[in-house]
């Protein structure tokens, strides 16, 4: 797609590798209003500067890779269709944070009301509880590199744990490195409120590791 | 500072600058305080370990999926952009079948169409349906139960009757209604 999209740029006499260049050293709300003169090239480069970085925020944040995908294109045709919609005078990064976050936070409100997925999270928390506890035997001696992945993973798993709208903030603030400004705005909340879910996130985070570290 | 404050202010402490008030205030009690200090490191250490894990990588046909969903989005653009007096065509329609109504109602060449009725309409006044039924004491005289279909046809053929051929149409009469009749002819 990228290639596609820069061989239809639309701007004669420069290759796809000399428009890359200039969109390198451009800031967002630039390359978004090429993209609004009719430059496809343009909205290559937005799904480039972000792709991986929304995917990575979807999915801490729903816990599901394949669903955190598709939450990802979906935040791109809005941003496709309704980029005139984006006011200039702010930052790009937090409209499209905002979409995706959204999507993210509907997926869960779906989520909750789906029985189905409720039977298959507690099913899966059932199966990690009765799971055989590997550090209690003591004739197994994990190597560092096995204990650390190991560790991550729970790590992980603890930012799970935490309540949608209490991950959501974490997530934004530890993981994205958000200011909370840009997080009250994402969110659409106060900034009080996204002090203390903040708060809260990490307290409870810290209560779920601080076994794992001990 | 107590511990409950400090746990409470945990975040603005973390994320306060160096110079700060509260940053100051919050590290001199992590110096007398063990319990603090060990909460801090837990979040610090965790947060860190999860900034660590490797970020996910985009599936292989995330872009030629995405090209597919965008090229949906623009077919459907086009599609709309090629009919721009789509909704004004809907409002045309519409128009259209307000006025065909109004003319089916008005017009004297649709008027040719309907039944014309020679009988003259006759005014009369039915009394109203409580009074113009069968009398109970009646109904018990003949020892009839009062819900008999036959008696309460009788009694409301014979009531019809009379009220129509007495005078008491013309007394109580109100307003003038017309009488249905199932005779029409047409031309
Ligand atoms: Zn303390």
């Amino acid at each position: 797609m990228k290639k596609k999209l820069l061989d239809s740029s639309g701007s004669p006499g420069m290759t796809a590798s000399e428009q890359r260049k200039t969109l390198c050293k451009l800031e967002d709300k630039n390359i978004v209003q090429l993209f609004l003169d009719g430059h496809e090239y343009a909205f290559a480069e937005l799904v480039d500067r972000y792709d991986t970085r929304l995917l990575n925020f979807v999915y801490r944040t729903v816990g599901d890779l394949e669903r955190g995908q598709d939450l990802v294109q979906e935040t791109f045709v809005r941003v496709y269709r309704h980029a005139h919609r984006f006011d200039q005078t702010k930052k790009f990064s937090t409209w499209i944070y905002t979409i995706a976050g959204n999507l993210a936070k509907n997926e869960l409100r779906n989520r909750s009301r789906s029985p189905l997925v409720l039977f298959q999270t507690i099913k899966k928390n059932w199966e990690a509880d009765h799971r055989p506890l590997e550090w209690e035997d003591s004739s197994f001696k994990p190597d560092d590199l096995y204990r650390k992945r190991h560790l991550k993973a729970l790590v992980e798993e603890a930012v799970n744990e935490l309540p949608e709208h209490h991950r959501l903030v974490f997530v934004l603030r530890e993981l994205e490195g958000k200011s909370y400004e840009d997080i009250a705005e994402i969110t659409g909340c106060r900034l009080g409120t996204v002090k203390s879910r903040l708060n809260r996130a990490r307290t409870k985070f810290a209560s779920l590791i601080a076994p794992l570290l001990n | 500072m107590k511990c409950s404050e400090f746990v409470e202010n945990f975040s603005e402490f973390q994320d306060a600058p160096d110079d700060s008030s509260i940053k100051k205030k919050g590290e001199k009690h992590l110096l007398e305080c063990e319990k603090c200090t060990h909460y801090s490191l837990v979040v610090v250490t965790g947060v860190r370990i999860l900034q660590e894990i490797p970020p996910v990588e985009l599936p292989e046909n995330f872009w030629a999926s995405l090209e597919h969903r965008i090229f949906h989005v623009r077919h459907g653009k086009i599609l709309k952009d090629s009919r721009p007096i789509s909704s004004i065509t809907s409002f045309a329609v519409a128009c259209a079948f307000v006025l065909l109504v109004v003319l089916f109602e008005n017009s004297s060449i649709v008027g040719n169409l309907k039944p014309d009725v020679n009988l003259p309409a006759i005014v009369v006044s039915r009394p109203s349906m409580q009074q113009s039924r069968t009398p109970r004491s009646l109904s018990t005289i003949l020892g009839q139960p009062s819900n008999s279909r036959f008696v309460n046809r009788f009694w409301e053929d014979i009531n019809d009757l009379i009220y129509e051929y007495s005078t008491m149409s013309e007394r109580y009469r109100t307003s003038p209604v017309l009488r249905q009749t199932d005779l029409v002819e047409y031309k």
